[in-house]
């Protein structure tokens, strides 16, 4: 009985062990990996590493290899970039200093142009004085004026209309020496050098005994000048020795010489800043000028805008020959003025006067 | 009427040599600015060249006498005068001649000179062959003139 019992608990329990199996491979038939694993030895963990490290080896040479071809071309590619770029560079630069060039000989050929035009415009005025018959003086008036008229304060600037330059390409024959072909040009801006040989200039001064001159010919000086200019444009200076003014008497020029501070201002000196031709004071035909001159007296280191008026004339050896005078205050320049105890005394306008020759400058005259 | 004045009309008793002193000092102060000239320059004197002196000078036609003797030139008129600053002239009566001129250029001066014959002919003086000249002669000038200028020439002592 015992054994039956045996029997079927051990026929039961293989049932149920098979059963436990199959429900058991019901429930994780999916969970289960098969693998086929060969019978070789695995590698050990050194032959892994150094495998790894040829691999990472070869790896990083080829990125190096790699790199260096990238940065080769980058190179490259920046190298012919800045060539582009130098190369672009100094295209531009030249086209920019071709363009000043350019804008630099258009700015000559504007300044001719007007030099051109301004010289027709001053022209202007005296053909049609000569050939109207309007009087000169109303032609004068009512035409107009060829330039701005600048302002007295500020200097002209010189480079405003080149003076004419005596041309000497051809030589011209007199009495058999060769001279430079050289003409006067009424109607031009010359360069004109005082000639202290032919010049003079001085003062009248009036005192209680007598009146008496101061005069001398120590003057130095140059200007420029359109002489049919109506607009007059002149520019230049006159200057004369101080200490050489002479006045006949040698006490009162030593007196005169403390009161002019000679020893601290030797000259005295006018520049030239423009001229007002008189209403019909430019005579072309006759080559005269009658105006006032606009300028700055220096006495003493003290400085005073002063017209001059003068009288210009061309005299047959083509010089021009300037006659002026204007008074001037001496107080107005620090100038004492000369008193002996009271009773004899110097009044304190004085007339000052020039009587200067003037010839066209040459390089020469420009060089002594 | 001066101080002196009163005091006679208001009859004043004075010595004759105060007197005589006082009319002495009034008339030295009254009379003081008449004898001290004035030294002005006149207006026509402040040109150190006259204008045009050789205008009252009389010009003759020239003989050949004329010529003959050292010149130099005082004056040079017409554009040559831009550039032509001296001239001299030795004339000589075997009718050869010889000039020096100063000539001033753009880069200085320089002289030049030049020799050759001259002669006189009725129509003018022929340097060298060339075109009639107009010569003139005045006492100590001689003035020769041609296109482009006229020159003005003094005799002057041949050293």
């Amino acid at each position: 009985m015992a054994v039956s019992i045996f029997s079927v608990v051990g026929v039961v329990a293989v049932l149920a062990v098979g059963v436990a199996g199959i429900g058991a491979s019901l429930l994780v038939k999916d969970r289960i990996r098969i693998e086929f694993h060969d019978d070789a030895p695995k590698d050990d963990g050194l032959a892994i590493v150094r495998d790894d490290l040829r691999s990472m080896q070869t790896d990083l040479q080829a990125l190096t290899k790699a790199l260096g071809q990238q940065l080769g071309e980058f190179g490259t590619a920046m190298g012919q970039q800045e060539e582009r770029s130098t190369s672009e560079s100094k295209a531009v630069l030249l086209a920019i200093a071709s363009l000043e060039r350019a804008l630099g000989a258009q700015s000559g050929r504007l300044q001719g142009l007007e030099r051109q035009l301004a010289s027709l415009e001053s022209r202007a005025p005296s053909e049609h004085m000569e050939s109207s018959p309007v009087p000169s003086a109303v032609a004068a008036v009512t035409l107009p004026a060829v330039e701005s008229e600048p302002s007295p304060a500020a200097p002209v600037p010189e480079s405003r209309s080149d003076p004419v330059v005596p041309s000497t390409q051809k030589p011209k024959a007199f009495l058999g020496f060769q001279l430079p072909s050289r003409a006067f040009h009424f109607d031009q801006v010359q360069q004109f050098e005082i000639l202290p040989e032919l010049s003079r200039v001085g003062f009248d001064a009036k005192s209680t005994l007598h009146d008496f001159s101061g005069v001398t010919s120590k003057i130095t000086g140059s200007f420029a000048a359109n002489l049919a200019d109506q607009a007059g444009a002149w520019t230049g200076w006159i200057a004369c020795e101080a200490t050489t003014l002479a006045t006949g008497v040698e006490g009162r020029d030593t007196a005169m010489r403390e009161h002019l501070d000679t020893e601290h201002h030797a000259e005295v000196r006018y520049t030239i800043e423009s001229f007002t031709p008189d209403v019909g004071g430019i005579d072309a035909a006759k080559e005269t000028v009658s105006g006032s001159v606009n300028g700055t007296f220096e006495i003493r280191g003290q400085k005073k805008a002063v017209s001059l008026r003068v009288k210009l004339s061309v005299d047959s050896s083509r010089r021009v020959s300037v006659e002026g005078q204007t008074t001037l205050h001496l107080p107005d320049f620090a100038v004492p003025v000369p008193s002996q105890l009271g009773l004899i005394s110097m009044e304190p306008d004085v007339l000052v006067w020039v009587a200067l020759r003037a010839r066209v400058s040459t390089g020469a005259a420009r060089a002594r | 009427m001066s101080w002196f004045g009163w005091r006679c009309v208001l009859g004043f008793r004075l010595e004759l040599p105060v007197r005589a002193s006082s009319t002495a000092v009034l008339a030295a102060l009254l009379l003081l600015p008449c004898c001290i000239g004035s030294n002005v320059v006149a207006t026509a004197d402040r040109a150190v060249v006259a204008k045009d002196a050789l205008a009252t000078t009389v010009w003759t036609a020239a003989a050949a006498a004329d010529f003959h003797g050292l010149f130099e030139s005082i004056e040079v008129r017409g554009e040559a005068a831009l550039s032509l600053r001296k001239v001299y002239y030795w004339f000589q009566a075997s009718g050869r001649y010889s000039g020096a001129a100063l000539v001033e250029q753009d880069d200085g001066v320089a002289f030049q000179t030049l020799s050759g014959t001259w002669t006189l002919a009725p129509d003018g003086l022929h340097l060298d062959g060339s075109e009639a000249l107009s010569a003139e002669v005045a006492p100590e000038l001689l003035r020769i003139a041609v296109p482009g200028g006229t020159l003005v020439l003094r005799r002057v002592v041949f050293e």
